[in-house]
């Protein structure tokens, strides 16, 4: 082996973190706090996952999307959720159009999914069907409208939101479109510090704008360099123990998950957290996976696939809670 | 690639975790050593275990933790738990068991020899130290202790000779309480002697007491003690003995026929109750009676008819006792003759035959040699008695003819032999009780040598000094003595039913409160019955009742009873004048049933023991 490919991947790596933090400096311009909700969602979109945020309304979601997507040369949409939304609303349809010669016919009309960065704002309010709409898009990157596939373009990123106070006339979403979502991230409320930063940034007369720091092409080159990031097998036995701890019936489950966890979570939580892991390992300044970054995406990447049994959700279990102490009980080395 | 930095970071921490391994196993085994060569030591000082032994200990305690360590140390350590270790304790973020895992790759991929590169700049400064601190095992502190009693129990002395008799159980030396009660048997001897002003007693006692210091100083074995004891005893006693026995029966079947006349009867009577001094007197009396021509002639006539038939009866039963001795001498001659004919005509073949005839033998001639002794010491009481009969039998011929002056004379002799023999039969009793006393001595010393154990002892010590009367040793009932009449100053128990009045009373305003809980009396019904007392729990208890606790004073009277003052001596102490009175009463009843009842050896020996703790203390 030469030395040039490691030196290549150090100076690859180096770029990552620094392009990173680049792109988080930005959006700190405008969101402020936040910061672990911003690294994750940053490190969903550098995946290549979609994230779904939960948080009362007015926490600054739709403004963190929106400054994602001006500070990346992207293309954004936004959908408002609604109970009558059609999916037709979402995906697109097809039109008659006369055309000068006075000729008819049919042409697609791209719906807003067709963008690099799609905001569905509020997206426990639409009926499943429209939510289901989204499915194909979300997982196979692609629209399918009168037997046409259309794809979407890379990136493709779903920002989701939803807001957990105000049930009534909601459709929540099913575990199959939840297990879709690579993070679900609680927005929380800000501190008072970060409140009078809010104030001051928002009651002047300027309004601070992100500016665009990352092309297309390169938010490409750094999700194909993530996915390279290896992970000793010690450390990914790591991930997959904390996975099966999900599941009361493994051996290896803890009391809480024996008495409150009804189903653990699929294999594409495994996955989400190498994921997210690895991207946290290169920002971090790493070239592989270590058992810290597991344990930081572990919350996010399991707790909307943890189902609760009725014990669980009728004592108000948090699934965070059963994950910490999956994380407690867990060693991290056999 | 670079890799050297990792692994030779990773060799030092498993050099480390070797090394904090043996040291923990090394200083939790050390502990463990430490406290049984405590204990080895402790019993080597007690001479409990010998000095080899200890050595062994000794050794095995210092190998103990050696071996340990070197077993902690050669446990295998894997590498990955080490590299776990370092990234743990310096924050590498798996860094370095990432590496490893990387390294063991046969083709790590450019991340990977990335990751190994960032890895191996990690390891170079990365102190083994800090990855892997050793501190002192918690042990330590435990160990220093258990060290520091070593070193002062192993400068520590033990007095040699007093634990050996405290600590061996089967020790030559009889032991505290049991020996004293010998030494209290062997002063009671000594009393005997003093009373009886024997000097061969006396000297018995001395070389009893020699021999007692002997024993207890460990001069002499318990079994060299016993068979001088044996030796002394017998050689007394075979000055002593004789069958008194027969002597009293036959004086009492000649009392019955002196009984039956007047002038002799309180004479006979004295004779049939053994009474040997006051017949002395009774004859004396008959023969002032004689001498002063005071008997008329009937009465002479019947007196001399009484002392006739007396000595006459006397006489038989002597004939009849030798004749009975010789006819015991005939039939022993005579098995002894069976003995060697059945011998001689069928000899014996086997050696068990052999043994059996030759004990036959023994115990033939034993039986012999018991005759002929019983027969010795029978012909000097055959001489006193006949010398009596014939006193008698002159005194009535004498009598009888009218010599009044002579059968005087003749009583006067009577009632000198009679003074004799009854001096003699004292003897023989205050022989019986010096033999019973030998015997208890023998017991005492017999259960000295079984007793071992220190409680036992302790406790009887404890009694000791109670029964000493020491202050403070009461405990119950000490709020109901009160001062009695006879000895003033001295507490007395007063018990209910028993004249007293208990030394508290409760004193109430209201009559029924006296007889809260009680049932009303009821005359008991024939067969079973079907309710149960309808009063079941007692009348409720009468809170407002008002009390007051009044101490009465001692009332004049006749002193405390004997129960009393028993009572008392068990709490109190056996140092009471009054408990000495009881005590003498009691024993003098002991003594006397003890010598007329059959009772064990054994047992005599616990009632002796018993009357010698209760015995009044000065």
């Amino acid at each position: 082996m030469s030395q040039m490919p490691v030196e290549e991947v150090e100076r690859s790596a180096e770029e990552f973190r620094k392009d990173v933090q680049r792109l988080r400096e930005e959006l700190a311009k405008v969101i402020v706090g936040h910061d672990e909700i911003v690294a994750a969602v940053v490190t969903a979109m550098v995946t290549g996952g979609h994230a779904l945020l939960e948080g009362v309304p007015g926490l600054g979601k739709t403004m963190l999307v929106r400054t994602l997507a001006e500070a990346l040369d992207l293309t954004f949409s936004r959908i408002q959720f609604t109970p009558d939304l059609m999916p037709a609303d979402v995906v697109g349809t097809n039109m008659i159009l006369e055309d000068d010669s006075g000729r008819k016919r049919f042409e697609f009309q791209r719906g807003p999914v067709f963008a690099h960065i799609l905001l569905a704002d509020e997206i426990n309010r639409a009926t499943p069907k429209t939510q289901s709409a989204l499915l194909e898009a979300m997982q196979e990157h692609a629209v399918t409208v009168a037997k046409k596939t259309y794809p979407l373009e890379e990136p493709f990123f779903v920002l989701a939101t939803q807001n957990p106070l105000e049930m009534e006339g909601t459709y929540p979403l099913p575990e199959a479109q939840l297990d879709r979502f690579l993070f679900k991230l609680k927005v929380g409320f800000p501190d008072r510090r970060d409140l009078h930063e809010i104030l001051d940034r928002t009651t002047r007369s300027e309004t601070p704008r992100a500016s665009r720091v990352l092309s297309r092409q390169r938010i490409l080159e750094m999700r194909e360099l993530a996915r390279r990031v290896p992970a000793a097998r010690p450390v990914q036995d790591y991930a997959v123990r904390i996975l099966e701890a999900t599941h009361p019936e493994s051996p290896s489950a803890p009391a809480i998950t024996k008495r409150y966890v009804r189903y653990g979570s699929s294999p594409r939580g495994a996955q989400a957290i190498l994921l997210g892991s690895k991207v946290r390992a290169l920002v971090q300044g790493r070239y592989a996976v270590a058992c810290e970054d597991i344990r930081k995406l572990a919350a996010p990447s399991l707790r909307h696939r943890l189902i609760l049994n009725f014990e669980g959700e009728a004592e108000g279990i948090d699934p965070d809670r059963v994950i910490f102490e999956i994380l407690d009980s867990t060693p991290e080395q056999v | 690639m670079g890799e050297a930095p990792v692994l030779a970071l990773i060799h030092r921490v498993r050099l480390r975790i070797r090394l904090a391994r043996a040291l923990a196993v090394a200083a939790r085994l050390a502990v463990l050593a430490a406290a049984l060569f405590l204990i080895a030591l402790l019993l080597a000082k007690l001479h409990l275990l010998p000095l080899r032994a200890l050595l062994g200990c000794g050794l095995l305690a210092l190998m103990l933790p050696l071996a340990g360590a070197l077993a902690a140390a050669c446990r295998r350590v894997a590498s990955e738990m080490a590299a776990k270790r370092i990234d743990l304790a310096c924050g590498l973020d798996d860094r370095i068991g990432s590496a490893l895992a990387f390294l063991r790759l046969q083709t790590p991929d450019p991340f990977m020899r990335a990751h190994i590169r960032d890895a191996a700049r990690h390891a170079t400064g990365t102190d083994p130290r800090t990855a892997l601190p050793i501190h002192s095992p918690p042990e330590m502190r435990g160990l220093a202790v258990l060290v520091a009693a070593l070193i002062a129990l192993g400068v520590l002395r033990f007095p040699e000779r007093h634990l050996r008799a405290a600590y061996l159980p089967q020790a030559s030396r009889a032991t505290g309480s049991e020996m004293e009660a010998a030494r209290a048997l062997a002063r009671d001897l000594e009393e005997a002697a003093h009373e009886l002003k024997d000097p061969e007693l006396n000297d018995l006692t001395k070389q009893i007491d020699a021999l007692l210091q002997k024993l207890a100083s460990g001069d002499i074995t318990r079994k060299e003690f016993f068979e001088k004891l044996a030796e002394l005893e017998q050689r007394y006693l075979a000055q002593k003995e004789g069958d008194f026995e027969a002597l009293k029966d036959k004086l009492r079947k000649s009392g019955e026929a002196l009984a039956k006349e007047k002038p002799t009867r309180e004479l006979g009577q004295a004779l049939k109750k053994d009474d040997l001094d006051k017949a002395k007197r009774e004859l004396d009396q008959l023969a002032q009676q004689a001498q002063q021509q005071k008997l008329d002639p009937a009465a002479r006539k019947e007196a001399a008819r009484a002392l006739e038939q007396a000595a006459e009866r006397q006489r038989r039963l002597m004939d009849e006792e030798q004749k009975k001795a010789a006819a015991q001498e005939r039939a022993l001659a005579e098995q002894q003759r069976d003995l060697e004919k059945l011998a001689r005509e069928n000899p014996p073949k086997s050696e068990a035959e052999k043994r059996r005839l030759e004990d036959q033998k023994r115990e033939l001639q034993r039986l012999q040699k018991e005759n002929r002794d019983r027969q010795a010491q029978r012909q000097n009481q055959q001489r006193q008695l006949q010398r009596l009969s014939r006193n008698l039998a002159d005194a009535a011929q004498q009598m009888s003819q009218g010599q009044s002056g002579q059968a005087a004379q003749s009583l006067q002799q009577a009632a000198g032999e009679m003074s004799r023999i009854a001096q003699q039969l004292q003897r023989a009793g205050e022989m019986q009780r010096v033999k019973v006393q030998l015997a208890d001595l023998k017991e005492a010393l017999r259960r000295a040598g079984q007793q071992g154990k220190e409680g036992r002892q302790g406790k009887m010590g404890q009694f000791l000094a109670r029964a000493g009367g020491k202050p403070g040793q009461g405990k119950q009932g000490e709020q109901l003595f009160m001062e009695g009449e006879g000895q003033p100053g001295e507490p007395q128990l007063l018990l209910p039913g028993q004249g007293g009045k208990s030394a508290v009373q409760l004193e109430t305003d209201q009559p029924g409160a006296q007889s809260q809980g009680q049932t009303p009396e009821r005359q008991p019904g024939e067969g079973i019955g079907s309710e149960h007392d309808p009063n079941l729990q007692g009348a409720q208890t009468k809170l407002a009742s008002k009390k007051r606790d009044v101490s009465v004073e001692g009332k004049q009277g006749a002193g405390p009873t004997r129960s009393e003052v028993i009572y008392g001596a068990a709490d109190k102490g056996f140092a009471t004048r009054s408990y000495k009175r009881v005590y003498t009463d009691y024993t003098q009843v002991v003594e006397e049933v003890m010598s007329r009842e059959q009772v064990p050896l054994g047992m005599r020996y616990f009632v002796k023991r018993y009357f010698n703790l209760i015995k009044p203390r000065e």
